[in-house]
């Protein structure tokens, strides 16, 4: 085994790691919110931590120079549209949540305009990267079509957290839009190899990670120092 | 005295809810249950055959929605002023036409107890300098407790600073905490009642849970 690939099998088990944290904490808050858009989050936010964690021993293994493939082709295309369909709806979802905590309720980067031709693009662009031609312009098109609206979501995201006035859910877009722009490069930059690719996941599961845990706002109370205020006159 | 709705609340608070003509704020970070408290408020509130006035930033159908999430049944709802699904609309960029809202719709209705729950106070305090919300809740405040009426409204903590918070209690006459203390891995949710006409000052925090039958408050922490 090359010392590439014990560094990509760190770097994996790290990001597996954080992500199953991540989860675990989900499931804690959750447990403790009783807001049904902050639950809502908090769910999305352990499926997704238990899709991701196959996923990414699923896919990554390919791409390692002694690879062994740990599922069928078929399998794993089946499994990467799961995995791509509900990165979408966990992105989509977050809009919207954040457009209704928003005051006025606003569009987004005309989110709701676009949100179809956002879903097609990606559509598109996941089957063919799969299915589609491996060599030529086209496999390129549709190589930066799947990311692509990845990247257009991070900057939803963010644009989100500027405008939505609840601290939670402006944390957690901050954080969600971060994560998912450097998903979208670790996947365009995987033509300068799989090392790029590891790294960026992990640097994406640990936005990941403080997306889920901002959606708790929590207080270190120090509960002895705390007294009532004079009552109104 | 009036039913918060929580028979556990109503116990702590003398057995018997918040004072007559009174306002309660409730202070809480996002997703705590603040909206909960409200809910029941309004929910025994209806029950009762008192008139209730629901003021809202959001559409109706999100709070029907969140009052069916938490177990709270929607077959009596109370009258609304909102963004959206309500005759009468609640327009931020209007604070004068949400007061006079209010106090119409609670002056049409003098002859029964009133309850006013809201969550208007942190979108018009993000919206508006704090001198003149404090003017115009103060001045709200003073008008509604001239009927038969209690108030109900939420803050969001960590909105706005701190002193802004703590200026706006002081203008009303009760004031619950709502917390989430982080020990270890876990996450507690956690109230106090920081003041409350009529009682003494109730130290320490209590654990509370809310389940679809209902909220209840749990042995204190400290």
């Amino acid at each position: 085994m090359s010392s590439d690939t014990v560094v990509e099998a760190v770097l994996l088990a790290a990001t597996c790691g954080v992500y199953i944290f991540a989860g675990y904490r989900a499931f804690r808050i959750r447990k403790a919110l009783v807001g049904a858009l902050y639950r809502s989050r908090a769910l999305w936010s352990i499926v997704f931590a238990a899709l991701f964690v196959p996923f990414v021993i699923a896919i990554l293994p390919f791409n390692f120079s002694s690879g062994i493939p740990v599922l069928e082709l078929d399998a794993l295309g089946a499994f990467i549209i799961v995995f791509n369909f509900a990165a979408f709806v966990f992105c989509d979802r977050t809009i919207l949540v954040a457009r209704e905590l928003d005051f006025f309720h606003r569009d987004t980067l005309g989110y709701g305009k676009v949100r179809w031709l956002v879903w097609t693009m990606s559509a598109v662009g996941m089957f063919g990267s799969l299915y589609g031609p491996s060599s030529g312009w086209v496999s390129y098109l549709f190589a930066i079509l799947w990311p692509g609206p990845l990247a257009y979501f991070a900057v939803a995201l963010a644009a989100t957290s500027l405008r939505v006035p609840d601290r939670a859910i402006k944390s957690y877009s901050k954080w969600f839009g971060l994560f998912t722009g450097v998903i979208a490069i670790s996947f365009l930059a995987l033509t300068g190899g799989i090392l790029p690719l590891v790294a960026g996941m992990l640097v994406a599961s640990i936005f990941y990670y403080r997306a889920t845990v901002s959606l708790s706002a929590t207080s270190k109370l120090d509960l002895a120092t705390l007294s009532p205020i004079p009552a109104a006159a | 005295m009036v039913s918060t709705g929580v028979p556990s609340l109503d116990a702590l608070l003398g057995d018997d809810g918040y004072p007559d003509r009174s306002s309660v704020l409730v202070v809480g970070p996002p997703g705590i249950g603040k909206e909960v408290l409200g809910y029941w408020f309004v929910r025994t509130g209806l029950i009762q055959g008192d008139y209730c006035l629901y003021a809202t930033h959001r559409p109706v159908s999100d709070v029907l929605r969140d009052m069916k999430g938490v177990g709270i049944g929607t077959e009596r709802v109370p009258e609304w002023i909102s963004s959206s699904g309500s005759p009468v609309k609640c327009d931020l960029k209007d604070a004068t036409s949400i007061s006079f809202n209010i106090k119409e719709a609670v002056h049409r209705n003098k002859e029964r107890r009133v309850r006013v729950a809201t969550d208007l106070l942190s979108p018009l305090l993000v919206l508006n300098p704090v001198e003149t919300m404090y003017s115009y809740w103060s001045q709200l405040l003073s008008d509604l407790k001239q009927q038969d009426s209690v108030l109900f409204a939420l803050a969001e903590d960590g909105m706005h600073p701190q002193n802004t918070l703590t200026t706006m209690e002081q203008l009303f006459d009760g004031v619950i905490e709502m917390k989430l203390y982080e020990e270890g891995l876990a996450i507690t949710p956690l109230f106090r009642v920081k003041k409350m006409l009529g009682l003494p000052p109730l130290h320490g925090y209590f654990r509370f849970s809310v389940t679809n039958t209902g909220m209840e408050v749990v042995p204190r922490v400290q």
